[in-house]
């Protein structure tokens, strides 16, 4: 029924998506969540300094504390240089050309952000053509859409807090569940942790914020859709989870953004609390905007992802399909601080034409008998490089830890780079760390076989990458996992030939 | 840069501009010259620069090493030396060069005149090398700064050398800098066993620092094995610069037994097509010993096969660290390269940090790397036990065999059997098992 509605609005002659036709039938023809919404929007002036901090936080209504922390953040975050270490090239970004804040308006929708009922209906179409529910129409996920910098939209939140469950955009937690806020912000990634997670603790845009309280099964997958529209905007999303004893949560992220043909900016760091015998999944499908053929454009994607396990028989697993942005420097990381906690890491990553990924994790092991998994598949084609980086720190209180990585990496193409930078540090003898990594490409063998059997060639390359990558796709909730694998298909078009 | 480190850098300068104030040869000043400047502009790396992370020079920049001033030093004791080197010394036939305190030795030396036909062997400050490979590493820049001593080594065309060439340094003086430049030419299709061994007299705190510059033309095959055995407090550099030309094949082992400090690299270019090479270490330590070993490696041209294997055993507090890259080009198809590190911890306070890295830029190619850290396995141990072997004897044997894994890639058997003599004699009389009664 959703999807019937979905195309006949589509089809509207008025259609505000003329601006995606034009630029979908020259190029970038890969990218089908490229079009623009013009919404009326709200967007402060190009520029960053302490005045912009305060505004953004006068514009949330944002209680003392936060402000200070802002300000911290923005103050320490002066004193910093840009990092440059990763593996990709990009000019330094001017910081002074971006936008901090930019929110859809509607003369009947005033308030901040908006409920079920209030939300902009070209908004609510945009998420619609992205085939997001926002209006909780599939029974299976609760969605938080955030388009820019707020978010617009959390369906679902009455079912949930019977249980005791929030799940409410960040500055909605800012108002209504302070303490929770300030015991957990910024105890997993400081706000002087680094460049970018700094400038996001400055100038944090929206989020979501999940309380998974003692003993709870969150029945249903958590969800947020991350949408950049405008152009020259940042996107600072601050993403806080907390899993309380006992708990269990399945959490999902999405991500788009029109086609622009300028870097944009997205700065977002999540952080995740898992106390004792919880089980934290977080799943994310990262479809930024890649840019052009040329490599021009695109999302730059600088997140800063980290949790820890701090109680005993704790789990976080980590997984992760990376098709899209121009360039991506991102590293989810576990602390398994709580004996017997478990850490893991699954993740796809795929680069075509001019992209250029950097990432990894980072598994630090503090307490007893701690176990990490690594499975990172990392494909490259096109002009792309795809690099993976990876910390297995066991330190000397880590006995028994034990840590398994697996990193393979597969070329298409003659033109990109695939790249393994793991580092591993180990201060305990009683820990086991294997590593192993291996480089290959699809054997010539192996698409003879397929196209023997009456197999068109991009159909054997998409089966034979989508067996690559299967280890990780099978951890990915069913209908991420499909997503996952259609956006692998759509990605790869056109890199063969 | 610390107070310190910048006050080692000028010692050094100092000692540069000494040695160029007596220098005649005008080329050798020019490029003691531009050293200097580097030196002045980079400094010593620190802990923030990302090939020094796990291996801190801090120990080193307090020093204050001088060079020798006398050369040859005239108040060497010989007769000490002469007692000092049998045990040292291989079983079977070489041509032996000694080199006490950075000076070639003639005394304690074979008689040049009497080389095998093909290989001749000079002692003048050699051809300068490739200022942007050098200028990478702050020791090699060093090494350009204080060039002086080493020896040039070729081996003409189509000339294989039987009689491996070993190649003795020794330390005798504590709080002294032993700056060797070493050149080996081996010319199109000849063969080569080049061993360079370093010592230093017992208590002795010295710091070595060597450039070996390698460059095998075609279809040539050169064998090397690195064995360093300098006394605890003692420094060790040794950059290995290396070039390959078609079809050739190099093989190289290093043994890292002592020093306080030490670091062994190798640069490898694979500058032809059909290349094949072999780089493997085995490494010791224990107390507070920091062993580094590293290994880069660029696929250049087609066809190209490299292996690597690396082992540590670490006691104590020792730390141990190896950095491994393999660098394929676009243009380096049907490369093979595998790269394999594996790490025996003995005590809980010692630490492995290990980076394998893969950088590749060609999608028909076969590379891996593994890597792999932990303590024996007790279902090992048991099973010796079981089989009536006390347990420190089964720790002990375990210990050897995971040490000597890498030796066998030696492909002169007398040289295995030596090598594989030498570190099983540091691992066993080293103190590594701690009340073990072999």
């Amino acid at each position: 029924m959703a999807n019937a509605e979905k195309s006949t609005e589509l089809q509207a002659p008025e259609t505000q998506y003329e601006e995606i036709n034009d630029l979908l039938d020259k190029k970038n023809q890969h990218y089908k969540e490229g079009f623009f919404t013009s919404a009326q929007v709200e967007t402060f002036d190009k520029g960053l300094n302490e005045a912009v901090v305060r505004a953004i936080s006068a514009k949330k209504d944002e209680p003392e504390w936060m402000l200070d922390f802002r300000l911290k953040a923005f103050k320490h975050w002066e004193t910093l240089e840009e990092p440059h270490w990763a593996k990709a090239e990009y000019a330094p970004l001017d910081y002074q050309d971006y936008s901090y804040y930019s929110a859809p308006t509607c003369g009947s929708c005033d308030s901040e952000s908006g409920s079920e009922s209030e939300v902009d209906p070209e908004v609510a179409k945009a998420f619609a053509e992205l085939g997001v529910p926002i209006l909780g129409e599939n029974a299976n996920i609760a969605v938080d859409a955030i388009f820019d910098s707020i978010s617009v939209s959390t369906n679902k939140r009455e079912d949930l807090s019977e249980l005791g469950i929030i799940f409410c955009s960040f500055s909605e937690a800012v108002q209504d569940y302070p303490e929770l806020v300030q015991k957990y912000m910024g105890t997993v990634v400081p706000y002087h942790d680094n460049y970018f997670a700094a400038l996001n603790s400055a100038v944090a845009s929206d989020g979501t914020f999940v309380y998974i309280p003692e003993g709870v099964r969150c029945p249903i997958d958590l969800s947020t859709y991350f949408r950049i529209n405008e152009a020259k905007t940042g996107q600072f999303e601050r993403t806080i989870l907390v899993a309380e004893k006992g708990s269990y949560v399945s959490y999902l992220e999405g991500c788009s953004a029109p086609v622009r043909d300028t870097y944009q900016l997205h700065a977002a760091v999540v952080e995740v609390i898992v106390l004792d015998d919880a089980e934290v999944k977080y799943s994310t499908v990262q479809n930024w905007y890649p840019g052009d053929d040329e490599g021009k454009g695109g999302i730059l994607n600088f997140v800063t992802k980290r949790g820890i396990c701090e109680g005993k028989n704790s789990k976080l697993s980590w997984t992760q399909a990376e098709t899209g942005s121009a360039i991506t420097w991102k590293y989810p990381s576990c602390i398994l601080k709580g004996d017997h906690s478990i850490g893991e890491f699954y993740s796809v990553a795929l680069t075509n034409r001019s992209q250029q990924a950097d990432t990894g994790t980072k598994m630090i092991h503090i307490g007893k008998n701690t176990r990490s998994t690594i499975i990172s598949k990392g494909i490259s084609a096109g002009h792309s490089d795809n690099t993976y980086r990876g910390l297995v720190k066991i330190l000397p209180s880590a006995e028994g830890a034990r840590n398994f990585t697996q990193c393979d990496s597969m070329l298409i193409g003659d033109q990109c780079g695939a790249h393994t930078f793991p580092y591993i540090e180990v201060e305990n003898a009683t820990a086991q760390v294997e590593h192993e990594a291996t480089t290959s490409r699809i054997g010539e063998d192996q698409l003879f076989y397929c196209k023997q059997r009456g197999i068109r060639e991009e159909d054997a390359i998409s089966m034979i990458v989508n067996g690559f990558c299967k280890e990780v796709f099978s951890e990915l909730p069913l209908e991420f996992a499909q997503e996952a694998e259609e956006l692998l298909a759509i990605s790869l078009e056109g890199s063969v030939g | 840069m610390s107070p310190m480190a910048q006050a080692a850098v000028e010692h050094y300068v100092g000692l540069s501009k000494q040695l160029n104030s007596s220098e005649v040869n005008a080329d050798v000043v020019t490029a003691r010259q531009r050293a200097q400047t580097v030196l002045l502009a980079q400094g010593f790396p620190t802990q923030r620069d990302e090939a020094w992370q796990y291996t801190r020079l801090v120990n080193f920049v307090q020093k204050r090493f001088e060079i020798a001033t006398q050369r040859p030093d005239s108040t060497v004791d010989l007769n000490a030396l002469q007692n000092f080197l049998p045990p040292l010394s291989p079983s079977f036939e070489v041509i032996k060069l000694v080199f006490v305190d950075g000076c070639f030795h003639a005394d304690l030396s074979d008689d040049l005149l009497s080389l095998p036909k093909g290989l001749t062997i000079q002692f003048t400050t050699a051809q300068l090398p490739d200022e942007k490979r050098v200028d990478s590493e702050a020791f090699a820049v060093l090494n350009q700064a204080l060039l002086s001593d080493g020896f040039t080594l070729e081996v003409s065309q189509n000339s294989a050398i039987e009689t491996p060439v070993w190649v003795l340094n020794i330390q005798t003086k504590s709080n002294q800098l032993n700056n060797l430049t070493n050149q080996v030419q081996v010319a199109s299709n000849a063969e080569l066993t080049l061993i360079q061994q370093f010592v230093t007299l017992e208590g002795v705190e010295a710091c070595t620092n060597v450039v070996t510059h390698v460059d095998i033309a075609d279809s040539a095959r050169v064998r090397q094995a690195v064995l360093q055995q300098q006394a605890d407090a003692s420094f060790y550099f040794h950059n290995q610069f290396v070039s390959q030309a078609d079809n050739s094949d190099f093989n190289t082992f290093y043994a890292g037994m002592g020093s306080v400090l030490s670091r062994h690299q190798n640069h490898l270019l694979m500058n032809g097509e059909h290349i094949e090479n072999s780089q493997n270490s085995a490494c010791l330590a224990r107390q507070k010993q920091v062993v580094d070993s590293r290994t880069d490696t660029e696929h250049n041209q087609e066809w190209g096969a490299s292996r690597q294997l690396h082992k540590y055993v670490l006691a104590d507090s020792a730390v141990g660290v190896f950095n491994g890259m393999i660098k394929v080009d676009r243009l380096a198809q049907k490369t093979d390269g595998q790269m394999d590190n594996k790490n025996l911890l003995l005590s809980s306070a010692a630490k492995m940090n290990s980076k394998p890295q893969l950088e590749i830029y060609a999608d028909d190619v076969k590379c891996s790397h593994g890597s792999a850290t932990g303590q024996i396995n007790q279902d090992q141990i048991f099973y010796l036990q079981a089989r009536g072997i006390p347990r420190n004897q089964a720790i002990e044997m375990i210990t050897k065999a995971f040490l000597m894994e890498p030796v066998e890639t030696i492909n002169r058997s007398e040289v295995k059997k030596w090598v594989g003599g030498l570190l099983s004699h540091a691992l066993l009389t080293g103190g590594y098992f701690s009340g073990g009664e072999a």
